[in-house]
């Protein structure tokens, strides 16, 4: 009897745990699988897998109308929500990790460098719409100077005339890189791994920011490639067969894969860190206009909380799934939140047309990275 | 059914488009309201917007009439105008539509729009009268002439009380209207009208009392001009390589200054330095301006940003990133607006630097000199030099030389050696002999 009354007991308090946990901390984000160790992709929970639970307002949210914007590019005010940071990337010489190996097989890990990749992440970061890059690609003064020939002076100063883009921040990488040797019997193991940390600082006075930060990132060559396919085997020093660690080729076919991923999974964590927000212009029904497209970074397929700002304080009241267009944003809102606020607002909306009161507008904000813009305009492959 | 359901959702269609335009009662009558909209964000649009807001005026009347209810129909019938007469009135007074805040309407920035419909109550009005009125100036001077040149006694007195006019209107204007005075030469082009009120002959002399209007806007424009204000001063444009004078030598005579190419007949120098930098397989241009005048004050300068511009290093692609800095927009207004700041300076400095030049031993009394230059209040900073056997008085004066020639040039012979006599005038030296 006793250990009965335990057990319904064990099932009592699992039941609650369960009921905690489910009703517990609002999750809004979620996280890919990766290596041992080693970090994921961050993105944004799909709005219709939103529970009611979840729709919370996320970090960094921010309230700014358009109100002063001038909507120029070069001459933007300085507290519109749409004016942009100059950027320009400096990737750091990557650095190897000692070893005391004397057949020094990480000669070919030191020689990899992964700054010719540093123009693909240019191309990549500014695809997300929250900086302005200003570029180090050579190859640009080149092909300039084919085009300009035969073009007029006036022509070409018209052409010219957006002025010189002097960087706000430069943002830079540091790479660590590692080996592991992992020997067996008859089969050895490679194991690469990369460690990434992006700095923001004040290319004039030197001072690095706090914001935004994207943490560490670390990859691991299992993220990139099935182990099984960095076995080799040696016989008296030489790599009879597999995978050939000496091979400087090889290193680096492995090691730009890791690079590429580690760029990636930090561009998804930047947009955690510097989430788009759009003030709601409307509701009718289930559908939402916003003020603002791509030019504030919405993407395409963007889960956005809607909240509404009253007297300071932020109520989140439903979660959309966005779509931009340069300079608006339609959406629907796939899940109303239970609150007394979002009834009254679902109510008005039903009818007609809701418009938010100047003391009660209504904001919406990105949870994250969208999954489909991280398969398909991120990762390479499709695969995260 | 179906067609029950399809008239109830047009009726609900149609009273969605049609929210966009009413018309509306206040305490100062019914109104036309409606919303103009362009698409895109920013002053600009909502200028376009606003300037669009006439071309909406016919649909959204319509729409608005069509959304009215039958009573409200009957009881507005006398009182909604055609809309012909609607848009002729805003033809003739545009200050009929009033645009009030802008709102974001998805894709579109929009403005508020509202027109009276009564037609009559806004007839006659408008602001456009004050502005004309400003423009106008009615003075009253009094002045005595002798018969002289051809002209009469009273025709003589009759054009020196239109110079008296002009010159007063000139003194309202500016603080100092001495570069002006060679406009009393033809003051009719500067009065749109004017009455003789009384007309005295006494002898061979004539006064009159003239009520004169004056046409100030003519008279701004000619005063607030710094090129004419400085003493219209003549250019040089000295490069160290002559091609990139050229173009800055265009850009002054287009603004209408006058150009030299002696160093000695001009007052205000435009110095040209350029340096070319080449980093790796680019170059930039580095171009700075300095303009001076006789007496080395400095005017103004001004420099490019070199970094806007750079071009693949060949040859010849300094003339290219010169060609290229001059020929932007940004750059010609900048160098303009520094061209007209000088002027603005030089003329607050008393105007060109002018000498004149006579033989040492004629000046009898110094003190003569002072006096006489006080007297004359468009001479600033005068400065006696001495230069070999000759006295030199530097001094500066926005009016012309040839205007010197009738007022100050006579007075001063009379102090100097009568021996001596004015051998040579240029634009900025006088020689006496």
């Amino acid at each position: 009897m006793a250990k009965r009354n335990t057990l319904i007991l064990t099932a009592l308090s699992a039941l609650v745990l369960a009921g905690c946990q489910s009703n517990g901390t609002p999750q809004s984000r979620m996280q890919t699988n990766a290596a041992n160790g080693a970090s994921g992709f961050e993105y944004g929970k799909p709005a219709e897998q939103f529970t009611d639970n979840d729709i919370e307002l996320p970090a960094y949210y921010s309230t700014a109308g358009l109100d002063k914007c001038t909507f120029e590019v070069n001459n933007e005010h300085p507290d519109c929500p749409l004016g942009k940071k100059v950027l320009r990337l400096y990737m750091n010489d990557p650095i190897t990790t000692q070893s005391d190996n004397p057949n020094d097989w990480l000669s070919s890990v030191r020689e990899y460098d992964n700054r010719s990749l540093l123009n693909q992440f240019e191309n990549q970061l500014v695809g997300l719409n929250r900086f302005r890059i200003v570029t180090g690609d050579v190859r640009t003064a080149s092909i300039l100077g084919d085009a300009t020939q035969g073009m007029s002076d006036a022509e070409l100063a018209r052409r010219m005339k957006g002025g010189v883009l002097h960087p706000d921040y430069a943002m830079t990488v540091d790479t660590v890189k590692t080996g592991e040797l992992v020997t067996g019997g008859s089969t050895n193991l490679v194991d690469f791994s990369l460690d990434f940390t992006l700095g923001f600082l004040d290319p004039y006075t030197n001072e690095k920011l706090s914001y935004p930060n994207v943490g560490k990132i670390k990859v691991r060559t299992g993220d990139v490639k099935p182990l099984n396919e960095m076995q080799f085997w040696m016989q008296s020093g030489k790599v009879e067969g597999g995978f050939d660690i000496y091979d400087a080729n090889a290193v680096s076919a492995v090691l730009n894969d890791m690079s590429s991923r580690g760029f990636g999974i930090a561009l998804s964590r930047m947009l955690s860190e510097m989430p788009a927000t759009a003030q709601v212009l409307g509701i009718r029904g289930e559908r939402i206009s916003l003020d603002r497209g791509q030019n504030a970074g919405i993407l395409p397929d963007e889960t956005m909380v809607i909240f509404e700002y009253s007297y300071g304080f932020a109520e989140p009241v439903g979660v959309a799934t966005v779509n931009p267009s340069d300079i608006e944003s339609q959406g629907r809102i796939m899940r109303w939140k239970n609150s007394r606020d979002a009834k009254r607002i679902q109510g008005e909306a039903k009818d007609g047309i809701y418009r938010p009161a100047n003391d009660a507008k209504l904001f919406a904000v990105s949870v994250g990275t969208p999954k489909s813009f991280l398969e398909n305009r991120i990762s390479a492959s499709g695969n995260l | 059914m179906t067609q029950t359901r399809l008239a109830l959702l047009g009726a609900i269609l149609f009273s969605c488009t049609l929210s966009a335009a009413e018309i509306t009662e206040s305490a100062q009558g019914w109104a036309l309201e409606f919303s103009s909209c362009s698409r895109g964000r920013g002053s600009a649009v909502i200028q376009e917007a606003t300037d669009g807001a006439v071309d909406g005026v016919a649909a959204a009347y319509q729409s608005a009439k069509n959304a009215l209810s039958s009573s409200q129909e009957r009881e507005l019938a006398s009182l909604l105008p055609e809309l012909s007469s609607l848009l002729n009135a805003i033809e003739s007074n545009p200050g009929r539509l009033q645009t009030g805040d802008s709102f974001l309407q998805g894709s579109e920035t929009c403005v508020a729009v509202n027109l009276p419909l009564s037609i009559e109550a806004q007839q006659g009005e408008g602001d456009w009268l004050w502005d004309e009125a400003g423009d106008e100036l009615s003075v009253r001077v009094q002045a005595t002439a002798n018969a002289s040149d051809g002209l009469s006694a009273s025709q003589a007195a009759e054009f020196a009380a239109l110079q008296q006019a002009v010159w007063q209107g000139l003194n309202l204007i500016v603080d100092d209207p001495s570069p002006f005075i060679h406009l009393q030469a033809a003051p009719r082009q500067f009065v749109s009208e004017w009455m003789v009120l009384e007309n005295h002959q006494q002898g061979d002399s004539a006064t009159v009392v003239v009520n004169a209007d004056l046409n100030m806007a003519e008279l701004n424009r000619i005063a607030n001009n710094d090129y004419l204000a400085a003493g219209e001063p003549v250019f040089l444009v000295h490069a160290e390589q002559p091609r990139f004078a050229e173009p800055l030598i265009a850009l002054l005579i287009q603004q209408g200054y006058q150009i030299t190419q002696s160093f000695d007949s001009a007052d205000i120098v435009l110095r040209v330095t350029t340096e070319l930098r080449t980093a790796g397989d680019r170059s930039q241009l580095a171009l700075s301006l300095s303009l001076l005048d006789k007496a080395s004050a400095r005017l103004g300068e001004w420099q490019n940003e070199p970094a806007v511009v750079a071009l693949p290093t060949k040859e010849g692609i300094e003339t290219r990133l010169f060609g290229v800095h001059l020929a932007s927009e940004d750059n010609q207004h900048s160098i303009v607006t520094m061209l007209q700041s000088g002027l603005m300076q030089l003329s607050q400095a008393g105007g060109r630097y002018n000498k004149i030049v006579f033989p040492k031993n004629t000046l009898a009394s110094q003190a003569q000199l002072q006096r006489l230059l006080g007297q004359h209040h468009y001479i600033y900073s005068p400065q006696l030099l001495t230069d070999g056997e000759q006295t030199v008085l530097a001094f500066r004066s926005r009016m012309a030389n040839n205007s010197l020639m009738d007022t100050l040039i006579p007075e001063l012979l009379a102090i100097l050696d009568n021996k001596v006599a004015v051998n040579a005038v240029s634009n900025n030296q006088i020689i006496i002999r």
